[in-house]
């Protein structure tokens, strides 16, 4: 078994979004009228994918501080609790890759080198994340002259799709990174390491 | 025995070092926690000039429920 917070991403999270894609499918009219309505949906669809990577991300970090707080005597756990969740960026505002990495390495882990670690390609991954979070700050904002500097701000569903599929990838790489640091940290496997692929 | 469930708005107590702190609960995390465990998120007063109330992160058997105490009204 993964993390809690893994399942809880390839569960519901991953049924949240899959029903944005249906609603896409869904999507009727004449050419012009759908190519209008299925681009608000694409825009809704990475709003939504941001949200609930952050969720995840959030999750995996209450995850990991419950595992490092259990091994302390009790009456420090909550000075503990308390300082690591202290102005957390992941409470606050979106899941960029730095506000992840300051995030996380405050449990005493180098994140993203141990992520980059696992796979060279999360790197590149890392980059399409900072992308998705350009846009939906694009789209909240209504500027899109960050993303789409010609002044055409066309989002298409692949794209949105490979995003997904980078998040879908880097999920388990972050499960994974914890993973190990915590069995080291705690000189035992925090969760079951049954599942400790990417996949 | 069932563990004990807290909704948004409950008021609650916990333990800070030695003290007992009374918070509120914000929200329930879900089952995120050791061997699935339910977290809470829970927010506790802050002192006046600081920059607003704390939060911090718990689980059930680290809660206590407080009741409301209903305000009491004088006659007239």
């Amino acid at each position: 078994m993964p993390s809690n917070s893994r399942v809880r991403w390839t569960g519901e999270r991953a049924d949240a979004l899959d029903e944005i894609e249906n609603a896409h499918v869904m999507v009727g009219g004449t050419e012009r009228g759908r190519r209008i309505a299925t681009q608000q949906i694409n825009y809704s669809y990475v709003g939504l994918l941001s949200s609930h990577f952050q969720g995840f991300c959030r999750d995996l970090h209450s995850e990991c501080i419950d595992h490092i707080v259990a091994i302390v005597p009790p009456q420090l756990r909550g000075f503990l609790r308390l300082e690591f969740v202290w102005n957390r960026s992941l409470a606050r505002g979106n899941p960029h890759p730095g506000a992840i990495g300051s995030d996380f390495n405050r449990l005493g882990v180098d994140f993203w080198k141990e992520v980059c670690g696992l796979d060279g390609r999360n790197e590149r991954r890392r980059q399409w994340l900072q992308e998705l979070i350009d846009w939906r700050n694009a789209i909240a904002h209504q500027d899109f002259d960050p993303v789409a500097p010609q002044g055409t701000p066309t989002l298409h569903l692949a794209r949105v799709r490979g995003w997904r599929s980078a998040l879908t990838t880097l999920a388990p790489c972050f499960d994974h990174a914890m993973y190990n640091y915590l069995e080291t940290l705690l000189n035992g496997a925090p969760w079951s390491s049954g599942e400790k692929s990417h996949g | 025995m069932a563990e004990k469930r807290y909704r948004k708005g409950d008021l609650v107590r916990f333990r800070l070092g030695i003290r007992s702190v009374d918070g509120v609960v914000r929200e329930d995390r879900g089952p995120i926690g050791v061997k699935g465990r339910r977290l809470y998120l829970v927010r506790f007063g802050s002192e006046p000039h600081s920059n607003g109330p704390s939060e911090i992160e718990l689980p059930a058997e680290e809660l206590q429920p407080v009741e409301r105490v209903a305000p009491a009204y004088g006659k007239g």
